[in-house]
């Protein structure tokens, strides 16, 4: 059975029911990424793509409040008109799904959902002001609000950020906006091999160039392109791009993309299209970026075809394997890791392999145990999209 | 004087000496203190209207040393006051007769610095500014910039997700970590996050920072560090009204401008600030807005060139600009140094609730009636960009009723912010001052899940207990 309900009331009392029946509850937004993760075992379905439609837009305090099913191209439109944006740039996940839809708003929030900018501004949990929901217990909660700087009582917000509807269904958000710059342009250095793009990257990171994404993506031919992002008025743009590309001239001379070009490249990052089309999982990973060029030399030393790029100044990995067996692809991954520390998340594959592989990184014991009690407090009954995140969480 | 503290567990008091011998086993002699004259600088924090003589205080050098302390307190039922440099406004250091102290100062090592990763692993008990100082010299900076960052720690900004002027670009503390090593209260020591972005599993970074010292204390953190922009200016603006500044300030974020900080003040604050720091503040006006914008020389001239050209447009009448580095300084001098200022001439409540930035004409008018209203008077200072309000409420400390008045003065001015939208604490904390008008801000149900994670990881509620949650409506009830 599906409940879609269309105001919070609804929401409280679907989650009552359920709690009055010991039901689980697998809690969607539109529904068109709920494949990353593991498999949720639920009795009913809680999608809340009716409770939808901004709630509050005002731009000159750069905040947008919405319920949590509203549409994100919505948000994004609405932003647009006003000629501001999300931070945080989200990556379009549902393509890998083949869905066009977006997404919802608050199906972003639960993901904290985050793209290239984030290296700059943070990820969507830094924009994210403030949260409403229903905890297990079916009872609404509030937390932070729809000012920038709040202190008060705990940061539930950056809790529930990210959390994939196992701690409370998330009912309405409040975010921080931002103006749009006025222009942009990227500069793309081609280079010899990833560890030196790594290292440009990490290099024009260190300078005061105000960089807004950074990204390294492999070429056909073995090389690989470095991708630096300026945002800003024209004038800093040009002082800004120059004096980049005096720093790194002894690699090459950079290729410049100005203002359409810029985005229109960026959009297709933010579309994940180096690594969409492979035919097996697909895997993203967060480490040191000056870890990432041993990472993956010795993965493509090993077996696997494997596509990939590079965000976040090297930070952010991002693989598809052509390898249909997901447990092949992660042992790959673990063997070219080894000892380097790293963020593991098994973003697509098919249902009976998440089922064998550890689809989110593994939690030491005393993190477990505390994300265990943390979301008893929610949701004593564990019905809200249980295992999702890890066994009983 | 009118908020409340729990009556000491006597049961405690009379295991004093049992408890001190414990602490001797853990800790070497110079690392505890429990005589009177050594306690009395602990008693307080800058919340200096609050005091309480704790039972001991103990000044651990390494984590295991914090863990061993938490392992014992939490078998006997001792609560703990974690402590910084005790520079919270809040009281949010304020300790209690039965509990004991655990002052960070002596952890205060930088441990690592990665340039090309762009952190630095610290001990928390160093100082916000020595972060920075460490690294200066690399031109890298660590960016939340609390007006204390002199004195205050890196645990209390964590504690109490510390902001500053530059947070409107930079973000608050939150926002600049990457991991945090935490002491749980059974002595458990947890590593959350790493070096990079993304950490797995829940945001219990997110949940630690801003959590007052009630979940866990906070021994190393690794911060996000940030190469130094190429200048930095800031620039005066001055304006007839508190109206004309606040939509010069809508403006300029209309334009697409977001500087690195905007800083009000109205004309009592200009004044202290201004005698107090010669800044060169202009004196013929009603409202003053620090603007401070970075970059290179060319990008700052261009930058400032269209602020001034959008607040002229808003009715500025006063514009000056830093020519020189000891200018520019001078100008930070007088602004972060208002507190301070301010003391010399008289004692004052600073308020941090803040308000969506629209209201800001209406609520400076509902605060000048709500001063008068009390016989007290006012001066403001605030971060424009975020609507983060520091009402500096003026009383004389030596009169009971003076202070009585400041304070519900001070509460009427915080429930203004939530009426119209805002909050009771931007950046200082809630503490013991703004506790117990957290049911103005929230619901029962609300408290009752944050106080929910409070019980799942404190079970006895031993960790800075007294703090954020109204006594009578929390599950661990005392006495």
């Amino acid at each position: 059975m599906i409940f879609q309900p269309n105001s919070e009331a609804q929401v409280i009392k679907t989650i009552q029911d359920a709690y009055q029946d010991n039901k689980k509850l697998y809690v969607i937004g539109h529904g068109t990424k709920h494949q990353v993760g593991r498999p949720v075992e639920a009795d009913q379905s809680l999608s809340l793509k009716a409770l939808s439609g901004i709630t509050n837009y005002t731009p000159n305090e750069m905040v947008i409040e919405a319920y949590a099913g509203t549409p994100l191209e919505e948000i994004e439109q609405s932003l647009h008109a006003k000629n501001q944006e999300l931070s945080f740039e989200p990556y379009r996940l549902n393509i890998l799904f083949g869905s066009h839809d977006t997404g919802s708003i608050g199906g972003a929030a639960a993901m904290n959902l985050s793209g290239s900018r984030s290296l700059k501004t943070g990820t969507l949990r830094d924009s994210l002001i403030g949260i409403k929901g229903v905890n297990g217990a079916g009872i609404a909660f509030k937390s932070g609000g729809k000012v920038m700087k709040n202190v008060t009582g705990y940061d539930l917000v950056k809790l529930l950020s990210g959390s994939y509807g196992t701690l409370a269904a998330i009912t309405h958000v409040s975010f921080k906006t931002q103006p749009i710059s006025p222009s942009q342009t990227t500069l793309i250095f081609n280079i010899a091999n990833h560890s030196d793009a790594v290292d440009i990257l990490c290099t024009a990171m260190g300078e005061a160039f105000d960089i807004t994404a950074a990204a390294a993506i492999p070429k056909q031919d073995g090389s690989w392109e470095a991708l630096l992002r300026l945002e800003g008025f024209d004038n800093s743009l040009n002082y800004r791009s120059k004096k980049l590309a005096s720093l790194f001239r002894k690699h090459s001379e950079p290729q410049q993309l100005v203002a359409e070009l810029s985005k229109a490249r960026w959009k297709d990052i933010q579309e994940l299209s180096p690594v969409r089309t492979v035919k097996g999982s697909i895997w993203r990973l967060s480490m040191r970026p000056t870890d990432a060029p041993k990472f993956i030399t010795r993965l493509e030393q090993g077996q696997e075809k494997v596509k990939l790029f590079l965000d976040w100044s090297g930070g952010l990995i991002w693989l598809g394997f052509e390898n249909e067996n997901t447990q092949n692809c992660e042992k790959s991954i673990q063997h070219a890791l080894r000892k380097i520390k790293a963020n593991i998340t098994l973003i697509k594959a098919p249902k009976s392999d998440r089922e064998k592989v550890n689809v989110f990184q593994p939690l030491d014991p005393a993190l477990a145990l505390m994300s265990k009690k943390i979301k008893a407090s929610f949701d004593p009954l564990n019905l809200l999209n249980s295992g999702k995140l890890y066994q009983d969480i | 004087m009118h908020i409340k503290m729990p009556k000491a567990d006597h049961d405690i008091l009379n295991r004093r000496d049992m408890i001190i011998s414990a602490l001797q086993d853990m800790l070497p002699a110079e690392n505890i203190i429990t005589a009177e004259d050594g306690m009395r600088p602990y008693e307080t924090d800058a919340l200096t209207s609050y005091k309480q003589m704790p039972l001991v205080v103990v000044l651990p050098e390494t984590t295991e040393q914090v863990s061993e302390i938490l392992k014992f307190c939490s078998e006997h039922k001792v609560k703990i006051i974690p402590r910084g440099a005790g520079t919270s406004l809040c009281g949010g250091a304020l300790p209690t007769q039965d509990a004991v102290v655990i002052g960070l100062a002596k952890m205060s090592n930088m441990l690592e610095v990665d340039y090309k990763n762009r952190y630095a692993r610290v001990q928390t008990g160093i100082t916000n500014l020595a972060i920075t100082h460490h690294i200066e010299s690399d031109d890298f900076f660590y960016a939340p910039d609390p007006s204390s960052q002199l004195a205050c720690t890196l645990a209390g900004n964590i504690a109490m997700n510390s902001g500053g002027a530059h947070c409107l670009k930079y973000g608050v503390t939150t926002n600049n970590l990457l991991g945090l090593k935490a002491v749980l209260i059974d002595g458990t020591i947890i590593d959350i996050g790493g070096p990079y972005m993304d950490s797995q599993g829940y945001d219990l970074l997110g949940l630690f920072t801003g959590s007052e010292g009630q979940l866990a204390i906070i021994t190393e953190a690794i911060v996000r560090i940030l190469p130094k922009p190429e200048g930095a200016r800031p620039a005066l603006f001055g304006f007839n009204s508190a109206e004309e500044a606040g939509a010069c300030v809508a403006d300029i974020i209309a334009h697409g401008i977001i500087p690195v900080a905007i800083e009000y003040m109205d004309k009592p604050a200009i004044q202290v600030c201004e005698d107090f720091a010669q800044a060169g503040y202009p004196m013929d006006v009603q409202a003053l807005l620090i603007i401070e914008v970075e970059g290179s020389d060319f990008e700052i001239e261009k930058l400032l060139e269209k602020m001034v050209h959008i607040a002229r447009k808003n009715g500025s009448t006063r514009f000056k600009q830093s020519n020189s580095e000891a200018e520019s300084a001078a100008i930070w001098k007088g602004r972060k140094s208002a507190f301070g200022a301010m003391g010399r001439i008289s004692d004052y409540y600073c308020i941090d609730g803040t308000i969506p930035t629209s209201q800001l004409p209406f609520v400076l008018k509902r605060i000048d009636e709500i001063v008068k209203s009390y016989d007290l008077s006012v001066a403001n200072i605030f971060h424009a960009g975020d609507g983060n309000l520091h009402p500096l409420v003026m009383f004389d400390a030596n009169d009971a009723d003076s202070n009585l008045r400041a304070e519900k003065c001070s509460a009427d001015i915080l429930k203004l912010c939530v009426d119209v939208g805002g909050c009771l604490t931007g950046e200082h904390g809630v503490g013991i001052e703004k506790r117990d008008l957290m049911t103005y801000q929230f619901t029962i149900d609300d408290l009752n899940q944050q106080m929910g994670i409070k019980s799942a990881l404190d079970p006895q509620w031993l960790l800075n207990p007294a703090k954020v949650f109204p006594l009578e409506i929390r599950p661990v009830l005392y006495n």
